[in-house]
C-alpha cells in the first residue's frame, strides 16, 4: 500500500478523522474545552517525543527506551527539591535539566564509545533508573509541586488556554529552529543519513550523538517536571507509559527509524493522534482489554501505511 | 599449533558469557553454602528454566534480524489460556495434557501473527511487536481479568519431581538441547543466519528470506509457550500480567550471550548462559543481603555493566 502524501499531512488528517469519530460517538467530544483538555494531556507526550525524535533522526539504530523513566526521575528530583515552595522552582528546573542531560549523555557515551547498540544501552539504563527511583522513593517523602507550577501549567493564560499549551508551542518553535537552522541540526541529519560520509566530511559524529542523547534525556526530564505541575504529586509509574508511545509518535510523524529524515511537526501530529486514539477508545466505554487490542490493531494498520520496509529486489 | 584450536574456540560467541557465568557460580557458591546440593540446584533450575526457554526463542528471532517485544506477553496469554482450559477440562490428566497442547498452539499462533507482520508485510519489528504485544495483553486480560485459577496438584508435582530419578526440568533442558542441536544443522538455520546477516545478499542468492524469518517467529512463540508450561508448573495459577518482565530479560539474556542484535551472528547456547547469569545475579544480590532499597539499583547496574562488556566483546569478534 503506497501512500503518496507526506506523513505529516496524513497524521493531521488521521487526527481530524479521530476527532470526528469521537464527536459522532459522543457529542461534546470535539468541544473547545474538551479539545484543550486533550491537547494538555497530549502535550507531555509531545514534548518527551521531541527528544526521541532527535535520537531517531541521528540514525545508527538510534532509539531511547529510557525516556519514560527519565521523565519519572525528573519529576521526582524536581518535586523533592521544590517540595511545595515556589521560591525554589527555577533552581529545581535547573537541576532537573542538568541532571537528566547527564543521564542521557551516559546513554550517548555508551552508544558512541563503547559501541553498545542503543536498544540495549537505553534498556539497561532504564533498569538502573528504575532502581534509582525505587531507592529515592522508598520511605522518603516524594515531594510535590508548588502552587506556582500548578498555576503556570494548568492555569489559564490567554483565551482560556492553559499555560502548558503555550509552553509546548514555544518549545515546538525552538525544536523546529534547532533542527532546521542550527549547525547541530544540520549535523544531526547528516549523521543520520550516512554516518561514514558525514564523518569523512568533518562532521563531529561522536559529539553530535552524545549531545543528542543528552538532549533527549534533558527534554524527557523537562516533560516530567512539567507533568508534575499537572498531576501535582509524583508517583512511580508517572512516565512509564510514555516510552513506547514516544517512539510511535515519532514514526507516525514521518521520521524514519533508520534516521536522516523527519521533523518535529510530524511528531507533534503523531502525539496528538495517539492521544486522540486513546480518548476515542475511552469514550467508547470499551474496557481496558478491548482498548489494548484495538490500540494494537490500529497501530499495525498505521504501520501498514507508514512503516513498511522496502521490498527486496534482486 | 595446538593453541590454534583453543583460539578458534575462544572466538565462539558464547565464550564470554560462559566465563561470566562461571564467575557468578563461584560467587554464588561462596555466599550460599549449600549451593551445590541437589535440592538447591534443582530449585534454581526450576526458577531459571522459563527465562532460559524464552531466551532461546528470542535468540532465533534475533538471529534472523528481527526482534520480538511481545514475547513476554505471549507468555501471559498462554498462561491464562492453559489455566482456564485446565479449569474447563481438568483435573483429568487427558484434559490437562490437551490444555497444554492448546497453550502451545496459542503461542505458536501468536508467533505466526508476529512473523506475518514482520516478515511478510515487512513492518518494522520493534513497533509491530509492541503493537501485537498490546493485543496479546488485551486478550489475556479478557480471558482472565484477575489472577487465579487452580491447577491440579499432579501438574506441579510432576514439574518439581523426577522421572526415572532425573528431575523433570533436567529432562526438559536435555530435550530442548537436542532440538536446538538438530535445528542448528538444518538448512533453515543456515538460511536464517544469512537472512539476518545480509538480507539483500541472501535474497539475491535465492534464499526464502521471508519464509525463514517467519519460521523464526513461530519458533520463538513456541518456546515462549513451552516456558509458560514450566511457569504453570511453578506457580500453579494464572496471571494475566505475569509475562511483562520476560520480554526485556530475554533480550538481555540474548545480548549477554554474545548474539548480535543486528542478526546473523551468535547462538542459542550463549543465550542459555545469559539467562542463567541473570538468574544468578538475582541470587547473589539476595544472598549478599543487600538492603531491599538498593536491590533493583544494583541489579540494573550489574546488568548494564555486563551488557557493556558483552557488547564490547561481540563488537570485537564481529570485526
Amino acid at each position: 500500500m503506497r501512500v503518496g502524501a507526506s506523513p505529516v499531512v496524513l497524521a493531521f488528517i488521521a487526527a481530524a478523522a479521530l476527532l470526528l469519530a469521537g464527536q459522532l460517538l459522543s457529542p461534546g467530544f470535539a468541544s473547545g474545552a474538551q479539545v484543550i483538555n486533550l491537547l494538555v494531556v497530549g502535550s507531555f507526550l509531545g514534548i518527551a517525543a521531541a527528544g526521541q525524535n532527535l535520537v531517531v533522526i541521528g540514525g545508527g539504530g538510534g532509539i531511547d527506551l529510557s525516556v519514560g523513566h527519565v521523565m519519572t526521575l525528573g519529576a521526582i528530583v524536581g518535586g523533592n527539591i521544590v517540595n511545595g515552595q515556589d521560591g525554589r522552582t527555577l533552581f529545581a528546573l535547573g537541576v532537573v535539566l542538568a541532571g537528566m542531560f547527564a543521564v542521557g549523555a551516559l546513554n550517548g557515551l555508551g552508544v558512541t564509545f563503547l559501541r553498545i547498540p542503543p536498544l540495549v544501552m537505553t534498556l539497561g539504563m532504564s533498569g538502573v533508573i528504575q532502581g534509582l527511583i525505587l531507592y529515592m522513593t522508598r520511605g522518603a517523602k516524594v515531594g510535590s509541586a508548588t502552587p506556582g507550577m500548578v498555576a503556570l501549567i494548568t492555569g489559564q493564560w490567554l483565551f482560556g488556554v492553559p499555560g502548558i499549551l503555550f509552553i509546548w508551542l514555544g518549545f515546538a518553535v525552538l525544536m523546529v529552529l534547532l533542527l532546521r537552522n542550527t549547525r547541530y541540526g544540520i549535523d544531526l541529519y547528516a549523521v543520520g543519513a550516512n554516518e561514514t560520509v558525514a564523518y569523512l566530511s568533518g562532521t563531529p559524529v561522536r559529539l553530535t550523538r552524545v549531545l543528542t542523547y543528552g538532549l533527549c534525556g534533558m527534554i524527557a526530564g523537562l516533560s516530567g517536571f512539567l507533568m508534575l505541575g499537572y498531576t501535582k504529586t509524583v508517583y512511580m509509574s508517572l512516565g512509564h507509559a510514555y516510552t513506547l508511545p514516544s517512539i510511535i509518535a515519532v514514526v507516525i510523524g514521518g521520521t524514519a527509524l533508520a534516521g536522516g529524515k523527519g521533523g518535529y511537526v510530524g511528531t507533534v501530529a503523531g502525539a496528538i493522534v495517539l492521544t486522540l486514539l486513546k480518548a476515542v477508545l475511552i469514550t467508547l466505554n470499551i474496557e481496558e482489554f478491548g482498548r489494548q487490542i484495538i490500540f494494537g490493531v490500529t497501530l499495525i494498520i498505521l504501520m501498514l501505511a507508514y512503516g513498511r520496509d522496502k521490498k527486496l529486489r534482486a | 599449533m595446538k593453541l590454534d584450536g583453543f583460539f578458534r574456540w575462544a572466538r565462539r560467541p558464547y565464550v564470554v558469557s560462559l566465563l561470566i557465568l562461571m564467575g557468578l557460580v563461584i560467587i554464588n557458591a561462596a555466599l550460599q553454602r549449600n549451593f551445590f546440593r541437589p535440592y538447591i540446584l534443582g530449585s534454581n533450575l526450576r526458577t531459571f528454566l522459563p527465562l532460559v526457554l524464552v531466551g532461546i526463542g528470542q535468540t532465533y528471532i534475533i538471529l534472523g534480524g528481527g526482534i520480538d517485544l511481545s514475547i513476554g506477553l505471549i507468555v501471559s496469554l498462554t498462561n491464562v489460556t492453559v489455566v482456564q482450559l485446565i479449569g474447563l477440562w481438568g483435573p483429568a490428566p487427558g484434559g490437562v495434557v490437551l490444555a497444554m497442547c492448546c497453550g502451545l498452539a496459542v503461542s505458536g499462533l501468536a508467533g505466526l501473527m508476529n512473523g506475518l507482520c514482520v516478515a511478510r508485510l515487512r513492518l518494522q519489528p520493534i513497533i509491530t511487536t509492541f503493537a501485537t504485544g498490546a493485543v496479546w495483553a488485551g486478550l489475556a486480560l479478557w480471558i482472565m481479568p484477575r489472577p487465579g485459577g487452580a491447577v491440579p496438584a499432579a501438574y506441579y508435582r510432576v514439574y518439581s519431581g523426577t522421572l526415572l530419578w532425573i528431575p523433570t526440568t533436567l529432562w526438559v533442558l536435555v530435550c530442548v538441547g537436542i532440538v536446538c542441536s538438530v535445528l542448528k544443522r538444518t538448512r533453515f538455520y543456515t538460511y536464517l543466519l544469512a537472512a539476518g546477516g545480509n538480507v539483500t545478499g541472501a535474497f539475491e542468492t535465492g534464499l526464502p528470506v521471508a519464509g525463514v524469518r517467519l519460521g523464526s517467529y513461530v519458533i520463538g512463540g513456541l518456546f515462549a509457550g513451552l516456558a509458560t508450561l514450566c511457569i504453570v508448573g511453578e506457580t500453579a495459577s494464572g496471571d494475566p500480567l505475569l509475562g511483562g518482565a520476560y520480554t526485556l530479560n530475554s533480550i538481555s539474556a540474548v545480548v549477554l550471550g554474545g548474539t548480535s542484535l543486528a542478526g546473523g551472528f551468535g547462538g542459542v547456547l550463549g543465550s542459555v548462559f545469559g539467562a542463567l547469569i541473570l538468574g544468578l545475579v538475582n541470587n547473589v544480590i539476595f544472598f549478599a543481603q543487600v538492603p531491599t532499597v538498593y536491590q533493583k539499583l544494583l541489579q540494573g547496574v550489574i546488568i548494564l555493566a555486563a551488557l557493556a562488556v558483552g557488547g564490547l566483546i561481540t563488537r570485537g569478534k564481529r570485526e
